[in-house]
């Protein structure tokens, strides 16, 4: 797998996104209002998420049913992923919701960064996205793989 | 195991005048279908006179733009906490490039000035996504108003 190729691929989506973050009236620059509701904001960071140009990016493999994150985005989201396991080391895990469960007891265990990769099968999917987007507040971008 | 409800939200999605926005969709994992039984759609327009919103039930091959790709993804959200079964569908909000292929299913004028429309499909009727398919809420509005609605479904 070529990492670095993708890897750029994702700096480039960032950049785009560093470069809307300049710009009023793109809806990402951070005094942007909702053209409705002008007490609302609308860019990320002024609604609980990272920059936009901060956000993690994944490639979703959809013939091979997989997510792949690359490179610094790969160690960036495994980071975030033993952080949240953390959390839960004194939580009886009996009592925790299921996708708390399944992930803490199944899914994570079975991920690790190799070569630079991160692969997460699509079926378990949405568990790790609840963790990353909902739990540990950090914004993704996707992309088509390859 | 089936009957894994979920719903899937969106809450204050802008929409510019007079373009058309998908703002809701789910796509159903390979061979798992996924049964859409409610569609939820609701306008925060303060202007009586406005003319209203067309609402667009789409079915979409996501040919282009998958959730997730040009849009904002969403985590599917489990009614029973306790079940452990990750939801094999996946979602997103906010296209801002349309997917394709999509196929108008069914069409609704809703008011922009509170309007509501809770669709709930019958027991007997409820609206098939086929493994890898998927289901877009697609809206053109005249004006300038925010959408807030859902999409509800099981697997």
């Amino acid at each position: 797998m070529d990492v670095d190729k993708y890897q750029s691929i994702a700096d480039g989506i960032r950049s785009k996104y560093a470069i809307l973050e300049d710009i009023p009236g793109s809806g990402f620059h951070d005094n942007d209002r909702n053209h409705v509701n002008q007490t609302l904001f609308t860019a990320p960071q002024k609604n609980g998420l990272c920059r936009a140009s901060e956000n993690l990016v994944y490639f979703t493999d959809r013939d091979e049913e997989v997510v792949y994150f690359f490179g610094s985005d790969a160690e960036r989201a495994y980071e975030l992923i033993l952080k949240w396991t953390d959390s839960f080391k004194r939580v009886n895990m009996a009592n925790a919701p299921g996708t708390a469960r399944n992930l803490y007891l199944r899914l994570i265990p079975k991920v690790s960064v190799k070569d630079g990769v991160l692969a997460i099968w699509l079926c378990d999917w949405n568990d790790f996205h609840w963790l990353l987007v909902d739990e540990m507040r950090v914004g993704m971008t996707g992309n088509e793989y390859p | 195991m089936a009957h894994n409800k979920v719903d899937v939200p969106a809450s204050t999605v802008a929409l510019v005048n007079g373009t058309a926005k998908s703002v809701l969709g789910v796509k159903a994992a390979t061979n798992v279908c996924f049964k859409l039984t409610e569609v939820h759609i609701s306008f925060d327009g303060n202007t009586s006179s406005n003319a209203p919103a067309v609402c667009e039930s789409m079915q979409s091959t996501f040919a282009t733009n998958g959730p997730g790709t040009n849009s904002t993804s969403v985590t599917p959200a489990k009614r029973d906490t306790g079940r452990a079964e990750t939801v094999q569908a996946t979602a997103a909000k906010t296209w801002t490039t349309e997917p394709t292929v999509l196929t108008l299913q069914r069409v609704i004028d809703i008011g922009q000035f509170n309007g509501v429309v809770i669709n709930m499909f019958p027991f007997d009727c409820p609206f098939i996504v086929i493994g890898a398919q998927g289901f877009v809420l697609r809206i053109t509005s005249p004006n300038n108003v925010n959408f807030s609605g859902a999409l509800s479904g099981e697997e």
